[in-house]
């Protein structure tokens, strides 16, 4: 039965955080503004769709896929770079 | 596994905001420019590592040593750190190895990772860390022993949220962690105000947006977090200084009352390295060490 509760408890968590933000009056958690892309950022999103190009061209499905992933962690590594980095 | 969430929102009903003293504890340039790729506190030292694979120490009193981290290998672009109770650190040389450095500066053990983690922190003696590929609706932390990578556990609080786009996908979901008191550490989306606070069982979370006004950035205001004993800081964005986001105002909240400290910094700060519940450390865009003290 505890856990039940509990249970429902976290189901209901996004209905209550939501509700609280109404309350109140508070911003929307996530502010509707698009993230400045800044220079660097609009190269990473260019890298990543010249990788994913690359990574089109393997010969067979898996390695497309493996490749593809590699493209992802390069796009991560460059984005955390612009804008993690500090 | 027990989660609860805790809402607790940062409102502009709370008192007017008592002044943080501010003071520099060192000349500018006393820490390199190079990009801070991993900050990692331990109980008396917090190590820097930087993009010029340079191993930083600040202490409490702003002693600071920098030493050549030796080890990597060519091509290997090392991200994130992370100290362990018995004082090693553990950086990424790659997403899919992570590597020992010691207070030297020498690397030495690594171990393989079967899937690459993409950031790296520290909660209590696991390593809490973010994974590639990321998948909508997991939880986008997992914690796991340093020498049993397999053995990972989900990390409660940030669940991996979706997007029309795979890059934007990625973007949304990148995470960071503020500075850690005992078990507990401070996450976030980097896009987002909202932290989650996890001992790795409760999950608490402090929203911060009622704090957006003056000069702090409406996308992205978290600069930097730090827990202490019943306090958070929260070092806020207002812009960029350079091509770096920088943070601008530094905010102290008793979790506890509702009391709350801020001040504008000048310079703005890179990132907070130590908090206490009454002072907290602080990097300057221009190099030096910066303390903020709570006034009574």
């Amino acid at each position: 039965m505890g856990s039940t509760l509990v249970r429902r408890l976290v189901q209901l968590t996004p209905l209550v955080v939501v509700a609280l933000v109404c309350l109140g009056g508070a911003a929307p958690l996530v502010a509707d503004d698009a993230y400045d892309i800044e220079a660097a950022q609009i190269q990473c999103f260019q890298n990543l769709r010249d990788c994913y190009g690359r990574a089109a061209r393997q010969d067979s499905w898996v390695d497309r896929w493996l490749a593809g992933l590699d493209c992802e962690l390069e796009f991560t590594d460059c984005t955390r770079r612009a804008i993690i980095g500090r | 596994m027990l989660h609860v969430v805790i809402a607790i929102f940062l409102t502009t009903l709370l008192p007017a905001d008592t002044r943080l003293d501010v003071s520099p504890l060192t000349p500018p340039r006393i820490v390199s420019d190079a990009l801070i790729v991993g900050r990692a506190a331990c109980p008396t030292v917090t190590w820097l590592l930087n993009d010029a694979t340079q191993l930083i120490s600040v202490d409490s009193s702003a002693a600071v040593a920098a030493r050549a981290v030796r080890g990597f290998a060519a091509g290997e672009r090392p991200w994130g750190l992370a100290c362990l109770p018995d004082g090693t650190l553990r950086t990424m040389a790659t997403p899919r190895s992570l590597v020992s450095i010691d207070p030297s500066g020498m690397t030495h053990e690594r171990i393989a990772v079967p899937l690459p983690r993409t950031a790296l922190f520290a909660a209590g003696d696991r390593l809490l860390f973010q994974s590639s590929p990321i998948a909508v609706g997991a939880a986008a932390l997992a914690s796991s022993p340093p020498r049993q990578p397999m053995a990972a556990r989900p990390w409660p609080g940030l669940i991996v949220r979706g997007a029309s786009r795979r890059e934007d996908e990625i973007t949304r979901n990148l995470v960071l962690c503020g500075v850690p008191s005992g078990r507990e550490v401070p996450c976030w989306f980097e896009p987002d105000a909202q932290i989650s606070i996890s001992d790795g069982q409760t999950v608490r979370v402090v929203a911060v947006t009622a704090l957006y006004d003056g000069p702090i950035a409406r996308s992205a205001p978290l600069q930097d977090v730090a827990l202490a004993p019943g306090r958070v800081w929260l070092l806020l964005t207002g812009g960029r200084d350079g091509d770096r986001p920088s943070g601008r105002r530094l905010v102290a909240v008793s979790e506890r009352g509702g009391d709350r400290w801020s001040a504008d910094l000048n310079p703005p700060a890179r990132l907070i390295l130590s908090a206490t519940a009454e002072r907290c450390l602080l990097l300057a865009t221009d190099g030096s060490i910066v303390s903020a003290v709570v006034t009574r």
